[in-house]
C-alpha cells in the first residue's frame, strides 16, 4: 500500500448564489455599447470530452530521433502535441481552423513544425482548413504562411537536405472550382512560393513524394475530384501522375504501365531504404497498388486488393517501412500489410489487431520499424510489435458530436451521436472530473440524434446513418430497431445521412424521410403525415451512380430529404420541417395540410440546406431558421427569423458571425438571448440578432453543430464536431445582459439559483493518460461586469452574513466583460495549534449555513453590495435538524481547535520565558541561583509536559509525515475533517469522543492553570528579586495579535 | 499544493521585475517604438529615478487559494544588489525562500522538516535572475542580465489592448511581458518555466496598482496555468509594501544549523 500523508479530498459543498442586481448600473446611454467576445469575458465553457473513443485523426507525425514527440491532427479537433510519447496531449492550434490536412515536422530543426489545414480525406461531413501554417517554436505561437482561400491542403514536403525548401500540395475546395490549386515550392523556408505544378481549377494536388537521395527527383499525384450534397465525382482528365527531376522546373507525366483511361486519386510513397523503388496507390477504372524499380519511369500493377483499392477519397495513405523496403502497409477501411513488395497483403493483426476501422495516418519509427502510431476514425494507437497489438491513446477528446440532448437527473446527463462511434451517453459534470469511464455506449455505427424517453429513465433512443433508427433499454442493454418502413403503395423511404429524428416537448417522436412520420409509442407504430415535402427532384437521387471513379453509396450522400423538424413549444399542431434541398414547410394543423415558405425568404439562393429551424417558445408565430449552402461552394451564414408563420422573413445574420451555420437556439428565459453554432464556433446575440459577437471561453474555433439549453440549470451545452461535448455553466448573467448593463462601469449579474453537491471523496492513482473533463466547480460564483479593466486602487469582494459579520475576503478579478469569481462558502479555517507537523484536516473550514449573505465590493473608492441565497443540497437525504446537528458539532471542534491554539501558545510561551530567565540567572553568582535555575527549568519541563499532550512535538526529516505521533490536536482535528466532509447528522460515536475531547481540553487547561498557580508567583518574587523581568501569561488578546501577523 | 505555493512566491518576485530595454526590432503592428513604449512604462512606474532609489522592500501580504477558503500570510523582503527572502505562514510554521546572491535555500518545515536545504541549480539560476532584477527590473539591467526585449506587436488581454513585449535571456528562453495600451502598466505576464524537466506555462495577471513613495506597485497577482480556467488559480494579495526599511544582511544568509531551527521572528 502506497504510505501517502493524510489528505483531505473533500469537494467542497457548494450553495446556490443568486446575486441580485444592484443599483450600480447607471442610466443608459445614448449611443449604443458594442457586443463583442470580451463582453462575456470569464463565462467559460466546460470541455468534458469524451475521449474514450475519440474521433477521426487525420495526418500524424513524430521527431525521428525522439519519437516520444509527436503531433496528431484531427479531422475536425485542431493539432495536438505530446512530449511523452502520448501519455499527455495538449492543444496546440486553438486559435486556428481546426481541420487539419497535413502535418510535417521538419526533422532537422524540431521546432519547427508546419501544418496544412483542411482535411484531404473527403467525406460528405468534412469541414474546411484556412491555409498553411508554420511554428519555430513547437507550437506556441503559429504564423499563416498564406494559402488561405486554399480550403484542403494535403501534404508537406520539407527537402530532406535544405529546410528553406519546401513542397506544399494544395489540394483546394472539395464542394467548388479554385484557382489556388496545385503543387506550390518555397526556396526560403515559405516566405516566397511559387507554383511549380498546375493543372486546373477542378484538379487539385492530392500527393508529392521525394527522393530522399535526390530530392529534386519529385512525383506528384493531381486530382480531380467534386462533391455535391447528392453525389460526389473522383477522377477525370485532370488526374495525372507526374514526376519532375529538376525540382519542379519541369515535368512529365508518367504513363508506361499505368492504368489507361481516365485516373482518380494518386497516392505515392518512395521507398526509403531504396529509393528507385516506388510505390503508388492509383485510382483508375481498375484500381490498383503499381510498383516501379525504375525512379517511376515503368509501372508494374503488383495488387488491386480489397484494403488496397478501397475508398481511394477516403483512405489515400501508403506506408513503406523504413529499413525493409519490401514491407508495404495499406492503411484502408483497415490495415493491411504486404511483406513482399506489394505483392499479397494480409492483416497485421496476428496479435489481436483492436483498432477503430478506417485508418488515415501511419508513422512508422524509422529506427524501430516495429513502432508505428496510427490514426483512425476513433483516434490514436500505438505498436510496438509491427501492429500485432496496439495501445489506445484515451485521451484526444476529439470527437465527432452531431447533436446532443440532455436529462433531468442531477446531475444531468448529455446524449449524442458521433462520426462513426455510436451514441453515447455521461454525466455533465462529476466531482473528480468527468472521465472516460463515466460514458456508455447506447448506439452504433455513425451516431447522430440520441435522447432520453422523459417517460422512462430506461430508455434511449438513437440512429445510425441512413434513418436507422434504434430504441436502447439500460437496464437489459437490448436495442430494438424502430425505423418505419413504407406502406403498400407508398415509395422507398429516402433518409439523409444525418436523420432528423427528434422527441418534441409534447413528447412526440419525429422521424423525416421525404415524409414527416410521427409515433406516440415510442416508435413501435408510424404515422405518416405528409407528403413528400422536399423538391423530388431525380436529378439529386442517384447516389447508386455517386463516387465517380470508385463507385461509393453509403447513404451519406443521400438527398431530397427532411433535414430540420421542430414543433413549436406553445402548440404541437404547429410544425416546421426543413429540407436538405432547400424547402421550409409548414403545418398549423397538426401536419393535415402543409406549406412551403421558402419563396418568403429574401436574398437566400434556391435549394440552400436548411439545417436548422427553431420554433420560438415566446410567440406561436415566432421561429429561427439557419440555411447552409457550403456544399454547393456558398459558406455564408444564414440566419432568419419570422414572426407570422413564415410569411416574411427578416435575415438577423451579420458579418461577425464565421462560417456556414448549423444552428439557431433561442434562450429560454430572454428572448433576445440567441445562439447560433456555425462550422467555426459559437455565436451570441443578446438583442434579438441586431449585433452578434463570438463566445471564445475556453472555446476554439471548433464546429458546433448542436446547441441545447439545459431548463433547470440554465447550461448551455454545445455538440462540437471535433472537440466533444462542451457545457457552459449557468447563462443567467448572460440573459441579464442589457445596454444599461454594458454601459455600467460596474454591475452585479444574478447567478442561477440552484444548489451544488453534497461532499464526495474519491481515491484513484490512475496515471495521467487518460482525458478527464472539467467538472463543474464546487463553488459559488459571484458575478459582475465591468466597461473597463480594473488597474489602479484596491479591489476586493467581501462576504457578509445576515449579521453582517465578515466571512471571507476574496480577490477580485479585473478584466473588461463579465467576471466570474468563485466562493468556497466556507468559514476561515480554524487557527490551528502549532506542532512539529501540520494539521491538514484544519486547512478547511466549516460550511456557512443556509441562508441569505451580502456580498460588498469595494472597487477603488465605490462600493457596491448585492445579496445571495445559498440553500442545501436537493440530493441531500438530511434533514434541516440533522444538518443543523452537524454545523453545531463542527463549530464546537471548530471553537476547541482555537482554544487549544491559544493554550499551546500560552504554555509555550510561558516555557520560553521560563528558560530565558533560567538561563539568565545561571550566569549570575549569586547563592541561590542554582535553586532559583533548577525551580524555573522544572517550571518549564512541566509546562513543555503539557504542551506535549496537546501537539505533537517530535521533529525530523520524516517525523511530520510518519512520524505517527497523534496527540490532542491531532484527534479534534481528525474528529472536525470528519465531521466537516460530511452533510448529515453525525454518529452518536463522534458526539461522544467530541465530550471526552472536550473535557481533554479542559483539563489540559486546568492543569496549565495549576501549575501557573502554584508556582509562577513564587517564581516571579524571586525574579523581581534578582530585576529580572517575570514571566508573564500570554493573554489571548496578546495571541490573537500574534495570529493575526504572523 | 505546496509546490504550487512555491510557484507563486517565485511568480510574486518576478511580478516586481520589469522587462529589459535592449536593441530594438520592432517588427510589429504596434502605433509606438519599443524605446517610446518602455519609456511610458517607466513613467507610469513613477519614473526609473524613483525605482533606481529604493534600496530595500518588504512587501506583507497573503496567498489566496480556493476562492478565499485558505489565506496563506507571506512576507517577501529585498535588498540590493540581488538579495532576497519570502516567507510563508502556517499554524506557525514558516517556510522560507532566500537568495543572497549567491546561495539560494529553503526551510520547507510544513511535512516537520526544519533543517535548511539549498536548491536545486535550476532554482537558484531563477532566483539569481529575480533577484538581479527584483527592483528596477531587468530593464536597467538588460546589459548585465543579457536579456533582450522585442516588440511583438499588439494583442488584446482579457478585452484590454496591450502591448506584447518578449524577453529573451541569455539560454534563449523567452517570456512576455504586456503592457495595458492606456496605462502602460503591466497586465500579463507569460513564461515558460523548466520544473524539474517539465515545462510549466503559467500566466500571471497583476493588478490593484497602487502609490508607495512615488512608484507604482501592484497589490494584487493573479496567477494560473496557460489555458486554465477563469479563477482556477492561486491569488497574492499584498496588504502592505515597505521601502528602505532596515533588514540585516543575515536574514538572505544559508543559516547555520541552530539558528534554522527557529526561523526568522516577524
Amino acid at each position: 500500500m502506497p504510505i501517502r500523508p493524510y489528505r483531505f479530498v473533500l469537494s467542497l459543498v457548494t450553495f446556490v448564489l443568486a446575486l441580485t442586481t444592484c443599483s450600480a448600473l447607471v442610466s443608459a446611454q445614448d449611443s449604443k455599447v458594442k457586443i463583442d467576445s470580451n463582453t462575456f469575458g470569464a463565462i467559460e465553457a466546460r470541455s468534458i470530452g469524451p475521449a474514450l473513443m475519440s474521433g477521426r485523426i487525420s495526418a500524424i507525425d513524430a521527431l525521428e530521433n525522439k519519437p516520444s514527440t509527436l503531433y496528431v491532427g484531427a479531422a475536425n479537433g485542431g493539432v495536438w502535441k505530446s512530449t511523452n510519447g502520448g501519455t499527455t496531449f495538449k492543444p496546440v492550434f486553438d486559435k486556428n481552423t481546426q481541420s487539419i490536412g497535413c502535418i510535417t515536422i521538419d526533422q532537422a530543426h524540431p521546432e519547427t513544425v508546419w501544418v496544412g489545414t483542411g482535411e484531404v480525406w473527403v467525406r460528405n461531413s468534412t469541414s474546411v482548413g484556412g491555409g498553411l501554417f508554420k511554428t519555430t517554436d513547437g507550437g506556441d505561437n503559429w504564423t499563416a504562411v498564406g494559402f488561405a482561400k486554399s480550403e484542403r491542403i494535403g501534404r508537406i514536403v520539407i527537402d530532406p537536405k535544405n529546410s528553406e525548401i519546401v513542397y506544399v500540395a494544395v489540394l483546394g475546395p472539395l464542394w467548388s472550382s479554385g484557382e489556388e490549386r496545385g503543387l506550390y515550392k518555397t526556396t526560403d523556408g515559405g516566405k516566397n512560393w511559387e507554383r511549380i505544378l498546375y493543372v486546373d481549377a477542378n484538379t487539385g494536388c492530392s500527393d508529392i513524394a521525394l527522393d530522399p537521395q535526390e530530392p529534386n527527383t519529385v512525383y506528384a499525384g493531381m486530382w480531380q475530384f467534386r462533391r455535391q450534397p447528392w453525389t460526389f465525382t473522383s477522377g477525370g482528365p485532370g488526374s495525372t501522375f507526374q514526376k519532375s527531376t529538376d525540382g519542379g522546373k519541369t515535368w512529365k507525366k508518367l504513363t508506361k504501365g499505368l492504368p489507361e483511361g481516365e485516373l482518380g486519386r494518386i497516392t505515392i510513397r518512395v521507398a526509403p531504404s531504396r529509393p528507385n523503388l516506388v510505390y503508388a496507390v492509383v485510382e483508375a477504372k481498375e484500381s490498383g497498388l503499381y510498383r516501379s524499380d525504375d525512379l517511376g519511369e515503368s509501372w508494374t500493377k503488383v495488387s488491386s486488393s480489397f484494403n488496397v483499392i478501397v475508398r481511394p477519397f477516403y483512405f489515400g495513405v501508403l506506408a513503406i517501412d523504413p529499413k525493409d523496403y519490401n514491407r508495404v502497409y495499406k492503411p484502408g477501411l483497415t490495415l493491411s500489410v504486404s511483406k513482399d513488395g506489394g505483392k499479397s497483403f494480409s492483416s497485421p493483426f496476428g496479435g489481436g489487431g483492436n483498432v477503430h476501422s478506417d485508418h488515415h495516418a501511419l508513422w512508422i519509427d524509422p529506427t524501430n520499424p516495429a513502432h508505428m502510431y496510427l490514426g483512425t476514425d476513433g483516434g490514436v494507437y500505438e505498436s510496438f510489435d509491427y501492429a500485432n497489438t496496439f495501445k489506445f491513446m484515451k485521451n484526444l477528446p476529439v470527437s465527432q458530436f452531431y447533436h446532443v440532448a440532455y436529462d433531468m437527473e442531477r446531475p444531468y446527463n448529455v446524449y449524442g451521436g458521433l462520426q462513426d462511434n455510436g451514441s453515447w451517453v455521461g454525466p455533465s459534470t462529476s466531482p473528480s472530473g468527468v472521465q472516460n469511464r463515466d460514458w456508455r455506449n447506447v448506439g452504433f455505427g455513425d451516431g447522430f440524434w440520441a435522447f432520453p424517453d422523459p417517460a422512462d429513465k430506461n430508455i434511449v433512443f438513437s440512429e445510425y446513418q441512413g434513418g436507422k433508427l434504434l430504441r436502447f433499454h439500460r437496464a437489459t442493454g437490448e436495442v430494438k430497431a424502430i425505423q418505419p418502413y413504407p406502406k403498400t403503395g407508398e415509395p422507398k423511404f429516402r433518409f439523409n445521412w444525418n436523420t432528423p429524428f427528434k422527441m418534441s416537448e409534447s413528447k412526440t417522436l419525429y422521424v423525416g424521410s421525404q415524409f414527416l412520420l410521427r409515433s406516440t409509442d415510442r416508435g413501435d407504430s408510424w404515422e405518416r403525415i405528409s407528403e413528400d415535402l422536399t423538391t423530388n427532384d431525380p436529378e439529386k437521387q442517384k447516389q447508386d451512380q455517386s463516387g465517380g471513379l470508385s463507385i461509393d453509396n453509403s447513404s451519406a450522400e443521400n438527398h431530397c430529404t427532411i433535414f430540420a423538424i421542430c414543433e413549436s413549444p406553445l402548440d404541437p399542431k404547429v410544425i416546421w420541417v426543413g429540407t436538405d434541398d432547400g424547402n421550409v414547410q409548414l403545418t398549423q394543423d397538426g401536419g393535415k395540410t402543409w406549406t412551403n415558405l421558402v419563396k418568403n425568404i429574401p436574398s437566400l439562393p434556391a435549394n440552400t440546406w436548411v439545417s436548422c429551424i427553431e420554433a420560438s417558445r415566446f410567440d406561436p408565430g415566432t421561429a429561427y431558421a439557419t440555411f447552409e449552402g457550403h456544399q454547393t461552394g456558398d459558406m455564408k451564414p444564414y440566419v432568419y427569423k419570422t414572426t407570422d408563420f413564415g410569411k416574411t422573413w427578416t435575415s438577423i445574420a451579420t458579418d461577425s458571425i464565421k462560417g456556414f451555420a448549423h444552428v439557431v437556439r433561442e434562450d429560454l428565459v430572454n428572448k433576445k438571448l440567441l445562439f447560433v453554432g456555425t462550422e467555426f464556433g459559437l455565436f451570441l446575440s443578446v438583442d434579438g440578432g441586431e449585433q452578434w459577437a463570438q463566445f471564445t471561453g475556453r472555446l476554439p474555433n471548433v464546429a458546433v453543430r448542436d446547441i441545447a439549453i439545459h431548463p433547470r440549470e440554465g447550461d448551455v451545452i454545445l455538440a462540437t464536431h471535433g472537440r466533444g461535448l462542451y457545457v457552459i455553466d449557468d447563462i443567467t448573467p448572460i440573459r441579464k445582459i442589457t445596454q444599461d448593463v454594458l454601459n455600467a462601469p460596474f454591475a452585479f449579474l444574478e447567478n442561477r439559483p440552484s444548489v451544488i453537491a453534497l461532499p464526495t471523496s474519491s481515491q484513484e492513482f490512475s496515471g495521467n493518460d487518460e482525458f478527464v473533463g472539467d467538472g463543474l466547480a464546487e463553488a459559488a460564483s459571484i458575478t459582475y461586469y465591468m466597461k473597463d479593466r480594473h488597474q489602479i486602487g484596491e479591489f476586493k469582494v467581501e462576504i457578509l452574513d445576515s449579521e453582517n459579520k465578515l466571512i471571507s475576503t476574496i480577490p477580485a478579478s479585473k478584466r473588461r466583460g463579465i467576471n466570474r469569481i468563485t466562493w468556497q462558502m466556507r468559514m476561515k479555517p480554524p487557527k490551528s495549534a502549532s506542532g512539529a507537523t501540520l494539521a491538514q484536516g484544519a486547512f478547511i473550514g466549516p460550511a456557512v449555513p443556509e441562508g441569505t449573505y451580502t456580498v460588498k465590493v469595494t472597487k477603488g473608492k465605490e462600493t457596491y453590495t448585492g445579496q445571495i441565497k445559498l440553500v442545501a443540497d436537493p440530493r441531500s437525504t438530511h434533514s434541516a435538524e440533522d444538518r443543523k446537528l452537524q454545523q453545531q458539532t463542527v463549530m464546537k471542534l471548530y471553537q476547541m481547535q482555537e482554544k487549544l491554539g491559544y493554550l499551546a501558545s500560552a504554555i509555550q510561551d510561558a516555557r520560553e520565558q521560563a528558560q530565558d530567565r533560567a538561563k539568565k540567572v545561571k550566569e549570575m553568582t549569586a547563592k541561590d541561583a542554582t535553586v532559583l535555575t533548577k525551580s524555573l527549568e522544572g517550571f518549564a519541563t512541566r509546562l513543555e509536559d503539557i504542551r506535549k499532550t496537546l501537539v505533537t512535538t517530535r521533529e525530523g526529516a520524516t517525523a511530520g509525515y510518519i512520524g505517527g505521533e497523534e496527540q490532542l490536536r491531532e484527534r479534534i482535528v481528525e474528529l472536525y475533517a470528519n465531521l466537516n466532509s460530511y452533510g448529515g447528522r453525525p454518529t452518536q460515536s463522534q458526539m461522544d469522543s467530541a465530550g471526552v475531547l472536550e473535557k481533554e481540553l479542559e483539563k489540559a487547561d486546568q492543569e496549565f492553570n495549576k501549575a501557573v498557580s502554584a508556582e509562577l508567583e513564587g517564581l516571579n518574587t524571586k525574579l523581581q528579586a534578582k530585576k529580572l523581568d517575570p514571566v508573564k501569561v500570554q493573554t489571548k488578546e496578546e495571541y490573537d495579535k500574534k495570529e493575526k501577523g504572523s | 499544493m505546496f509546490r504550487k505555493i512555491a510557484l507563486s512566491v517565485y511568480a510574486a518576485i518576478a511580478l516586481f521585475c520589469l522587462p529589459a530595454l535592449a536593441q530594438s526590432t520592432a517588427p510589429a503592428k504596434s502605433d509606438l517604438s519599443l524605446d517610446e513604449i518602455i519609456a511610458k512604462h517607466a513613467q507610469a512606474r513613477g519614473g526609473l529615478d524613483k525605482l533606481k532609489a529604493i534600496k530595500s522592500i518588504k512587501m506583507t501580504g497573503k496567498l489566496v487559494v480556493q476562492g478565499g477558503a485558505l489565506e496563506i500570510p507571506m512576507v517577501i523582503q529585498a535588498k540590493r544588489p540581488d538579495m532576497f527572502r519570502m516567507e510563508m505562514s502556517l499554524q506557525g510554521k514558516t517556510q522560507v525562500q532566500a537568495f543572497d546572491g549567491t546561495v539560494g535555500w529553503t526551510i520547507s518545515p510544513f511535512m516537520g522538516k526544519t533543517d535548511p536545504e539549498k536548491m536545486p541549480e535550476e532554482d537558484t539560476v531563477q532566483a539569481k535572475d529575480q533577484a538581479d532584477g527584483f527592483f528596477e527590473g531587468s530593464l536597467l539591467n538588460a546589459k548585465a542580465m543579457g536579456k533582450t526585449v522585442e516588440l511583438a506587436g499588439k494583442e488584446d488581454v482579457e478585452g484590454s489592448d496591450a502591448y506584447k513585449l518578449k524577453i529573451t535571456d541569455k539560454k534563449g528562453d523567452v517570456e512576455f511581458e504586456f503592457l495595458d495600451a492606456k496605462s502602460f502598466l503591466t497586465i500579463k505576464s507569460a513564461s515558460k518555466r523548466k520544473m524539474q524537466g517539465n515545462e510549466l506555462e503559467v500566466e500571471s495577471f497583476p493588478g490593484d496598482f497602487k502609490e508607495v513613495n512615488g512608484v507604482m506597485f501592484p497589490f494584487s497577482l493573479e496567477q494560473k496555468a496557460k489555458g486554465g480556467p477563469a479563477g482556477g488559480g492561486a491569488q497574492i494579495v499584498i496588504e502592505k509594501i515597505e521601502l528602505d526599511v532596515a533588514v540585516d544582511d543575515a536574514i538572505f544568509k544559508f543559516p547555520a544549523k541552530d539558528a534554522a531551527k527557529e526561523p526568522a521572528k516577524k
